[in-house]
C-alpha cells in the first residue's frame, strides 16, 4: 500500500514540478509581452493594449499551478519555534493536522472557485477592457491549479495518515515535516553556490 | 470575538500549521461562528480577484529577476571590484561586504538572496586574510538585509498592496535611509577595527589602474538599477512594467556572461514559482481573512481596541517597534507583515504618521527581524555558508548591526525628511 502511494506521489511530483515550470514560463511570457508593450509605447507611441491584463492572468494561473509543487517540496511557511521541541509522535500528528488545515482552505477555494468560473461562463462575462476576454477562459486554467493543489494534498494526507498508523514518524517527517529555518537557509545557499560556482573552492578547503 | 480570534490564530500558528492555512482556517471559523451570511462563499471570488491584481504581478517578477541575477555571475565580479576600492580601510573586506550588499540590493528585492549571494562570494576570504570571523559573518548577515530597504524591494511592494501606498514613493523613500544605514554599518566595522586592530585582517593595497579597471564590473548592477528603478521615475513604466523590463535586462546580462541555458532557465522558473506560490497562498488566505474580518466588524473592533489603549502618537510608535522586534524573533518576515500590517497600519495613519514614512520604519524592523535569533533567516543563511563553527558567532557578530538599525529608526523619528524628502522632490 505504502509502495503504491509512494509511486503515486513520485508521479505527482513530476507533474507538479512541470506544472510549476509551465506556470513560470507563462509568467515569463507575460513579462515579455509587457516589456514589448512598454518599448512600443515609448518608441513608436503605439500600445498593444491589454498586456497588463494578460500578465495578470498569467500570474494568477502560474501561482495556482505551483501550489501543488510547494506542498511536495514542503515549502509552506510554518512557525516551528514550538514544533522543534516536541516529541516525534506529536510533531507527526501536527504534520497531519497541518496538511488537513491546508486542505480545508484549498478545498473551500476550489469549491467556490468553480462557481466563479461557472458563473462567468453562464453569464458570458467578459473582462472590462479592450480585449474583452471571456473570463471563464483564464478562470478555468486558474481553477485547475487549485484542483490539483487539493488532490495533491489528499494524496499526501493518505500517505502521511498511513505512516502515522504504522507509527513510522520518519516517513511522516519526510513527506510533511516542517522545514527548519536551517533547511531553508541551506536551499537558499545551494542555489547561490550552484550559480556562482564557489562550491569547488569551499569543497577544496 | 477579538479574544477568540487572536487566541485561535496564536494556537494555529504555534502548532506549526502553515501560516497560509492558519489564516484561511481562521477565516472559515470566524465565518462559521460570527458570520450572518455564509461569507466563505466569497472565497473563490476573493482568491481570483486578489491573484490577478496588476501591481502584485511585480512580486513574482522581482523574485524571477533575483533568481536570474544570482545565476548571471554579476556578484563575483562586482565584489572583486569593490574589494579593490574599499579594502584599504580599517576592517578591509568587511567594508566590501557591506558595500557589495548595498549595491546588490539595488538590483535585488530580497534580503535573503542578497546575503546568500554576497556571502557565497565573500566568505572564502574571511579565513584566508585572518579576519575576526564573528564580525565578518555579521557584516554579511546584516548587509544582506539592505536588500529590502534599497529599491527594488519585494517587502515594499507587499506593504504598498496592503496599505494602498504608492510603490514609486516607497522606493524613493528607501534610498536615503538605505545609504545612511549602509554608512552606519560601515561605522560599526570602522569603530570595531580601530578599537581592536587585530580584527581587521591583513589589508591589501590595489593600484589605481586596478581600481579603475574594476569600475566596469559595477556597470551591470547600476544598469539593472536604472532599468528597474530609473524607468519608473523617467515616467516610462509602472512598477510592474519596470520589473518586466528588469527581467529582460537580467536575461540579456546572463546571456552576455554566457550563463544562459535551458537548464539555468528551468532552475530560474522553478525557484521563482516556488517562492511565488508560497507567498501568494499566504496573500490569498490573508485577503480572505481580512474580507471575513471586516464583514463581521472585527477589523473595526480591533482598531477601536488598539486606539482604546489610549496611547499617544509616540508611545504607540514605541509599542509598535517593540512589538515587531519581539515578533520578529519568532516569525518569518513575510508572514509577519501580511498578518499584522492590515491591522496596525490604519491605526498608525490615523495617529498622523505618514504612510510612506511608516513603510520605511516597518522595512527596517523587518531587517532587524532577519538577524535576530532564534528565527532570523539571514543568520541561518550565513551560518550555513561557513560549514561549521557555532551559530553563536553569527548571532554575536550581527548584534551590533541591530543597534545600528535602532539608531536608524531614531534618526527617522527625529528627521522624517530622511525618508520623505526625496519622494517630495518627485511627486
Amino acid at each position: 500500500m505504502d509502495a503504491i502511494l509512494d509511486r503515486a506521489i513520485g508521479r505527482a511530483s513530476v507533474v507538479a514540478r512541470w506544472a510549476a515550470r509551465c506556470g513560470g514560463a507563462l509568467l515569463l511570457a507575460g513579462a515579455i509581452i509587457v516589456s514589448i508593450d512598454v518599448i512600443a509605447r515609448k518608441l513608436f507611441a503605439v500600445s498593444l493594449g491589454g498586456a497588463d491584463e494578460l500578465s495578470g492572468y498569467a500570474f494568477a494561473i502560474g501561482a495556482a499551478w505551483s501550489f501543488a509543487f510547494v506542498v511536495l517540496v514542503r515549502g509552506n511557511v510554518r512557525v516551528d519555534a514550538l514544533y522543534v521541541h516536541l516529541p516525534a509522535a506529536l510533531a507527526a500528528i501536527l504534520d497531519l493536522v497541518a496538511l488537513l488545515a491546508l486542505l480545508a482552505f484549498a478545498s473551500v477555494v476550489a469549491w467556490y472557485g468553480w462557481d466563479v468560473m461557472a458563473g462567468s461562463f453562464s453569464r458570458g462575462a467578459r473582462s472590462n477592457s479592450s480585449l474583452a476576454v471571456p473570463l471563464w477562459m483564464p478562470q478555468v486554467l486558474w481553477w485547475l491549479g487549485y484542483a490539483m493543489f487539493a488532490l495533491t494534498l489528499l494524496l499526501v494526507i493518505a500517505r502521511v495518515g498511513l505512516a502515522l498508523l504504522l507509527r513510522d514518524f520518519a516517513a511522516v517527517s519526510r513527506w510533511a515535516g516542517a522545514r527548519s529555518t536551517e533547511e531553508d537557509a541551506q536551499s537558499e545557499i545551494e542555489s547561490a553556490r550552484a550559480a556562482t560556482g564557489v562550491a569547488e573552492v569551499q569543497g577544496a578547503r | 470575538m477579538i479574544g477568540f480570534a487572536l487566541l485561535m490564530l496564536l494556537v494555529l500558528i504555534a502548532l506549526a500549521i502553515p501560516v497560509a492555512a492558519s489564516l484561511g482556517v481562521l477565516g472559515l471559523l470566524l465565518d462559521r461562528f460570527y458570520g450572518f451570511l455564509p461569507l466563505s462563499k466569497a472565497a473563490g471570488e476573493v482568491a481570483w480577484s486578489s491573484s490577478n491584481e496588476f501591481l502584485l504581478v511585480s512580486l513574482p517578477l522581482f523574485i524571477m529577476l533575483g533568481e536570474i541575477l544570482l545565476r548571471s555571475g554579476l556578484a563575483e565580479k562586482m565584489y572583486g571590484a569593490l574589494v579593490k576600492w574599499l579594502s584599504w580601510l580599517p576592517g578591509g573586506l568587511m567594508h566590501s561586504n557591506i558595500a557589495a550588499c548595498a549595491l546588490f540590493a539595488a538590483t535585488s528585492g530580497s534580503s535573503v538572496a542578497t546575503a546568500a549571494t554576497v556571502g557565497t562570494v565573500a566568505l572564502p576570504q574571511a579565513r584566508r586574510f585572518g579576519y575576526n570571523e564573528s564580525l565578518f559573518l555579521g557584516t554579511l548577515a546584516a548587509g544582506g538585509t539592505l536588500g529590502i530597504l534599497i529599491p527594488p524591494s519585494i517587502n515594499m511592494i507587499i506593504y504598498a498592496v496592503l496599505t494602498n501606498t504608492s510603490v514609486p514613493k516607497l522606493y524613493l523613500a528607501g534610498i536615503i535611509p538605505g545609504v545612511v544605514l549602509t554608512l552606519l554599518f560601515m561605522m560599526v566595522v570602522l569603530t570595531a577595527c580601530i578599537a581592536r586592530p587585530g580584527w581587521g585582517g591583513t589589508r591589501t593595497q590595489s593600484t589605481l589602474t586596478e581600481m579603475l579597471a574594476g569600475l566596469i564590473h559595477l556597470l551591470p548592477p547600476l544598469g539593472i538599477f536604472m532599468v528597474v528603478v530609473g524607468s519608473i521615475y523617467a515616467g516610462i513604466a509602472t512598477p510592474t512594467e519596470a520589473a518586466s523590463l528588469g527581467v529582460m535586462a537580467g536575461l540579456l546580462l546572463a546571456a552576455w556572461a554566457r550563463r544562459l541555458s535551458w537548464a539555468m532557465l528551468g532552475q530560474v522558473l522553478e525557484g521563482t514559482m516556488r517562492t511565488t506560490a508560497m507567498v501568494m497562498l499566504i496573500i490569498v488566505a490573508a485577503y480572505f481573512l481580512n474580507f471575513v474580518m471586516s464583514a463581521i466588524g472585527l477589523t473595526t473592533r480591533l482598531t477601536d481596541f488598539i486606539e482604546g489603549l489610549g496611547f499617544g502618537k509616540w508611545e504607540m510608535l514605541f509599542a509598535v517597534i517593540v512589538f515587531y522586534l519581539v515578533l520578529g524573533c519568532f516569525m518569518e518576515t513575510l508572514s509577519m507583515m501580511i498578518t499584522t500590517i492590515p491591522i496596525i497600519a490604519p491605526v498608525m495613519f490615523k495617529l498622523g504618521f505618514d504612510p510612506v514614512w511608516f513603510g520605511i520604519v516597518v522595512i527596517i524592523l523587518i531587517e532587524a527581524a532577519l538577524i535576530t535569533p532564534p528565527v532570523g533567516l539571514n543568520l541561518f543563511v550565513v551560518q550555513n555558508l561557513r560549514r561549521g563553527g557555532p551559530m553563536n558567532d553569527v548571532i554575536v557578530g550581527a548584534a551590533p548591526f541591530v543597534v545600528s538599525m535602532l539608531v536608524m529608526l531614531l534618526l527617522l523619528a527625529l528627521l522624517p525628511g530622511l525618508a520623505l524628502w526625496l519622494p517630495a522632490r518627485f511627486f
